[in-house]
């Protein structure tokens, strides 16, 4: 019994033991915000002398945060929803019609799952277009980047509904639409969830399709805005720190509520995907 | 009745979500894929072939051959140490210690932060004067004063280091999701057999994880050779080219406004990450076992 014992301090001393590389970069960027710009400067995890929370407002105001967040916020959500809506049409397509039709496209899907986006021709595109550097051109953007992806993990979730419930509603005399709309639709809550939250994390944090496609600064979304703060600020460690504390604000309250499921779905979108 | 129901599965439900995907994901490719056979750029009014010339410009400058020896090392030394790290972490929270959940998510939580903030906050801790140099100092190591990305014999390695450090834990749930499926009774048993720890390990519990390895193994070289936003905010490739990556260099080829040229490393990427990600996945899938 004190063998177990001893083991279990060991494994417990272990996970303290890594958890410190971990908790330290997020309290020293927590205590940094409240810090003197000559505080900060000094580089160490002292606490500040005098607890300053006037950086936050100066960051608020000077780093065009509440722009960036409304930014993020609509075009995460937008994505978020024709993504999940239209890849749960193609997914009902692909999981119940077994044509070589439909076996072919999904494999064209599958390409989009592996392979990077090509970025300057999609650019010239979006020139010709007209749309270049506008929400619409990044939210259709993030569209066809996670297309695939949901596409593929909703297929498998609707593999696993029975036919006949949709036989039953043919024959009550429901056409497609209603098919879909009425009778699968409404299943799929769990794996709208996952593809959600894969979905939302990615367009959230996405930096490289902003920072290629997003040309007017008004637009910007948070991860390009608070770069583009540092930028500015690159002296004023404490302003970027409550520049930063604000970023992760988000995020950070998002997994508290709920990290079991972002867990969960993160690694569901790995594996199946 | 047989083709009414058929009839209901049509291609229709395709139609929005492929239009979205040919146009912004296959016709770029596509368009891509000629483009990177031209001399396409700001300069030039007219776009000229000029055959495979962007291609053996790419394999002979010595910038971009660096380039991609640094993403390949990047990519190999960051597959390795997130799968070792996340499988450690795995078998730590799977193990009934106290507050294993707690450890759970402190350990996934860099995970769900972005590049920006992460590249940030390790600008200052790998700062000269920064929290890793004073913390060594403490720990008796001397005055070390590395500058750990500003000096090009470690920038690599330390951009490695936090990637793994980000994402160790991600794989760490990874492998807890195929830990968590082995059934106890196995374990039990090869316990009762008098299979020691590492016996049990080796020979039990690894090869019935092998399905989570295979796609942590995956996932890593893909994102690893993909690397960007982290080197951009932490050296933008510096010192000098020191850690240089194909996407950096995408990136600077596009801003010199040499599109042409950028496509071109933008194909041979996606040709690169096609192709080894199939292999892998075809080579692993074989050697996986069924309990």
């Amino acid at each position: 019994m004190s063998k177990k014992r001893i083991k279990k301090f060991i494994l417990c001393f272990a996970s303290i033991l890594l958890s410190i590389p971990i908790i330290i970069p997020l309290y020293m960027m927590i205590v940094g915000s409240f810090k003197s710009l000559v505080e900060a400067a000094r580089m160490d995890l002292k606490l500040p002398s005098k607890w300053l929370f006037e950086n936050y407002s100066t960051v608020i105001i000077e780093g065009n945060l509440l722009r960036a967040f409304l930014n993020s916020v609509l075009i995460a959500f937008t994505s978020v929803t024709i993504i999940v809506v239209f890849s749960s049409l193609a997914a009902f397509y692909f999981a119940r019609n077994n044509s070589k039709l439909s076996k072919y496209f999904y494999s064209v899907y599958i390409l989009g799952l592996i392979a990077p986006l090509n970025i300057v021709p999609t650019i010239k595109l979006m020139q010709v277009l007209g749309i270049m550097g506008t929400y619409l051109s990044i939210i259709l953007l993030f569209c066809a980047t996670y297309i695939p992806l949901c596409a593929f993990l909703i297929t498998g979730f609707i593999k696993t509904i029975p036919r006949e419930l949709d036989e039953a509603a043919i024959i009550d005399g429901c056409d497609k639409f209603s098919v879909f709309f009425r009778i699968i639709f409404p299943l799929l809550s769990p794996v709208i969830a996952t593809a959600s939250i894969i979905t939302f994390m990615g367009v959230w944090n996405s930096f490289i399709l902003p920072l290629y496609f997003l040309n007017i600064s008004t637009k910007w979304t948070m991860p390009l805005t608070v770069y583009n703060f540092f930028g500015q600020y690159s002296s004023s460690w404490n302003l970027v720190f409550a520049d930063l504390v604000l970023t992760a604000l988000p995020v950070m309250i998002f997994y508290i509520i709920c990290q079991k499921y972002i867990i969960k779905s993160m690694v569901e979108g790995a594996v199946k995907g | 009745m047989e083709g009414k129901i058929n009839s209901v599965y049509s291609p229709i439900f395709l139609l929005p979500s492929f239009t979205i995907y040919l146009l912004f994901f296959l016709v770029p490719t596509v368009i891509g894929f000629f483009f990177s056979f031209t001399d396409w750029n700001i300069h030039l009014d007219k776009i000229s072939f000029i055959g495979l010339e962007n291609f053996v410009s790419i394999f002979t400058k010595r910038v971009i051959r660096l380039a991609i020896k640094n993403s390949l090392q990047f990519a190999i030394i960051t597959t390795i140490g997130k799968n070792v790290l996340g499988l450690v972490l795995a078998l730590l929270v799977n193990s009934a210690i106290k507050g294993r959940n707690f450890f759970r998510s402190i350990f996934f939580f860099p995970a769900v932060l972005n590049y920006i903030i992460i590249g940030l906050l390790f600008t200052y801790i790998l700062h000269p004067n920064g929290v890793l140099n004073s913390l060594l100092s403490q720990f008796g190591f001397g005055n070390v004063g590395i500058s750990w990305i500003a000096d090009r014999k470690y920038v690599m390695y330390s951009v490695s280091a936090v990637e793994i450090w980000q994402w160790s834990g991600f794989h760490m749930a990874i492998y807890l999701a195929g830990l968590q499926s082995i059934p106890s009774s196995l374990i039990e048993s090869a316990q009762l057999d008098g299979a020691n720890a590492f016996q049990q390990f080796s020979r039990i519990t690894f090869p019935l994880i092998m399905p989570s390895f295979n796609v942590s193994l995956v996932i890593a070289l893909i994102s690893g050779f993909k690397v960007f936003d982290l080197i951009y905010v932490l050296t933008d490739g510096g010192p000098g080219y020191a850690s240089e990556v194909i996407n950096t260099q995408i990136y600077r080829t596009f801003g010199e406004g040499r599109w042409g040229y950028a496509t071109a490393m933008n194909l041979l990427l996606f040709i690169f990450i096609t192709t080894i990600s199939l292999t892998l996945l075809l080579f692993l899938r074989k050697k996986e076992v069924e309990h």
